[in-house]
């Protein structure tokens, strides 16, 4: 059993962060939403709305084989108006024509979030989005994600290590460890003590103050 | 110089090299994107059980081969997809075992004349107005099946995960492409033949993706690739008296190896 006794609920607008140990379940609680995985037992509700994925790791096969940024985008919508859209949104359009393979690590990740956004996602959901992005692209990356979260209503929900992005970010918090281990506002959970506990005691964390 | 087409067999050589070309490199791209590329091999020598098969029956070959190789075809995707043996050497156990059968129902049917080096090595002037109708009937199914799934076939083949969070049915998509796939092999069969089809599958994909700048062009580059490839390789054997398949395969290799210097150039 990877996932057990997990019971939430996520409002609408929340922009909510995913943390845990390795093998925790983080990737599977992410399948199980978005319908990859079944649950043994219990039941997800999704409101009804459309939701968007951005996965952990662009699939190698991507730079083995020619694909332009816009291929790739046309495949979140059949309606090429919102193609555009989600390509100037995530700041990619001027890339467009290019082969996927020619992109740095950061603008590949926006291609992927632009082909989940051209679908109209009331919901966003990224695994792990910022592996392998150098610390400046990931800094504009979380700031394009909450605005997309203010600006635009999109609940979001994302897998992270970096414990200093949620505790800076996101508006509530849920961590796993093969079960539900909190639910809440970052300020409560993002302790010293608390992290130890849910990674384990031979992490030491020293949160820094950002007064942002 | 076009005498050639004064033949209506060159007429018919001509229009059946040119539907495999569009259509053998068009699936090939989706197969060697997923690194199916053996798929095509495999199912042409299933193809071949099929055109022997029908030596046996009195059928007619092509359409046995079609349904010799959609059969199998169904079997090698359940077999793949259930897991427990990888894809490849379910590829190989059923590639060899072909072979085997085709030998056998060889030393069956010994003395009626079957030709068997024109289905290994294809022999376009033999197509009659018969098969013709066939090739053109398969070519434009599978024409239109690839345009209709297209965005679907395009995103199963480069991420699974991702189609199958789209909510794409990945398995389906799949199914479909394998038997398009034996589709065209059973049609190539006859004019490049079983041992040759997978090269007009893949070459011409492979010589298309040193210069694409995406993968719809890569379809279009490698399609143009295999219809020159196809109509230089005719004239040649032609006029050079060399077997048909055998050149068409290997201006084919010519083109690709241009793609490569122009590419390091």
């Amino acid at each position: 059993m990877v996932l057990d006794n997990l019971n939430f609920q996520i409002k609408e607008g929340d922009y909510v962060g995913i943390i845990g140990p390795n093998g925790g379940g983080k990737t599977t609680l992410v399948k199980i939403l978005l319908g990859l995985l079944k649950p043994t037992k219990g039941k997800i509700r999704i409101n009804n709305m459309s939701v968007g994925y951005v996965p952990q790791r662009v699939s190698q096969t991507y730079f083995q084989f020619p694909v332009s940024v816009r291929e790739i985008v046309a495949t979140g919508s059949t309606k090429e108006e919102s193609v555009n859209k989600a390509m100037v949104a995530a700041g990619i359009e001027n890339y467009k024509n290019k082969l996927l393979s020619q992109l740095s690590g950061g603008q590949r990740q926006r291609v992927f979030i632009a082909r989940a956004l051209a679908g109209n996602p009331k919901i966003l959901i990224l695994d792990e989005p910022t592996v392998g992005v150098d610390i400046p692209s990931s800094t504009k990356f979380y700031e394009f994600l909450r605005d997309l979260n203010q600006k635009q209503g999109i609940t979001i929900l994302f897998v992270t290590h970096d414990v200093e992005v949620i505790a800076k970010e996101v508006s509530s918090v849920l961590c796993l460890n093969k079960t539900l281990v909190c639910h809440g506002l970052p300020k409560d959970f993002i302790q010293p003590e608390f992290l130890e506990k849910l990674y384990g005691d031979k992490v030491k964390f020293v949160i820094h103050n950002h007064n942002v | 110089m076009f005498e050639i087409f004064q033949f209506d067999f060159m007429i018919r050589a001509f229009a059946a090299g040119g539907v495999t070309a569009i259509i053998a490199p068009l699936l090939g791209n989706f197969l060697v994107v997923r690194r199916y590329s053996l798929m095509a091999d495999t199912l042409a020598h299933v193809a071949l059980v099929g055109a022997a098969l029908s030596l046996l029956l009195g059928t007619n070959p092509i359409l046995t081969a079609v349904v010799t190789s959609l059969v199998v075809g169904i079997v090698i995707e359940k077999l793949r997809s259930r897991g427990g043996i990888t894809g490849e050497s379910i590829l190989a156990i059923f590639l060899s075992s072909s072979l085997a059968v085709v030998a056998i129902i060889i030393s069956l049917i010994k003395g009626t004349g079957f030709n068997l080096s024109g289905f290994l090595f294809g022999s376009i002037v033999t197509v009659l107005p018969s098969d013709l109708v066939y090739i053109v009937g398969l070519g434009v199914v599978t024409l239109l099946v690839v345009v209709l799934i297209y965005k679907p076939l395009f995103l199963t083949s480069f991420d699974e995960e991702i189609a199958q969070a789209s909510g794409i049915r990945v398995q389906q998509i799949n199914t479909v492409l394998i038997l398009l796939t034996a589709l065209t092999v059973s049609v190539s069969i006859r004019v490049i033949g079983a041992l040759l089809t997978g090269a007009l599958m893949i070459i011409p994909v492979m010589a298309a993706t040193q210069i694409s700048k995406s993968f719809k062009q890569n379809v279009v580059f490698s399609i143009l690739f295999s219809l020159l490839a196809v109509v230089i390789g005719l004239f040649v054997s032609y006029y050079l008296n060399l077997a048909s398949g055998g050149t068409i395969v290997i201006v084919a290799l010519l083109i690709f190896i241009l793609t490569l210097i122009v590419k390091v150039r």
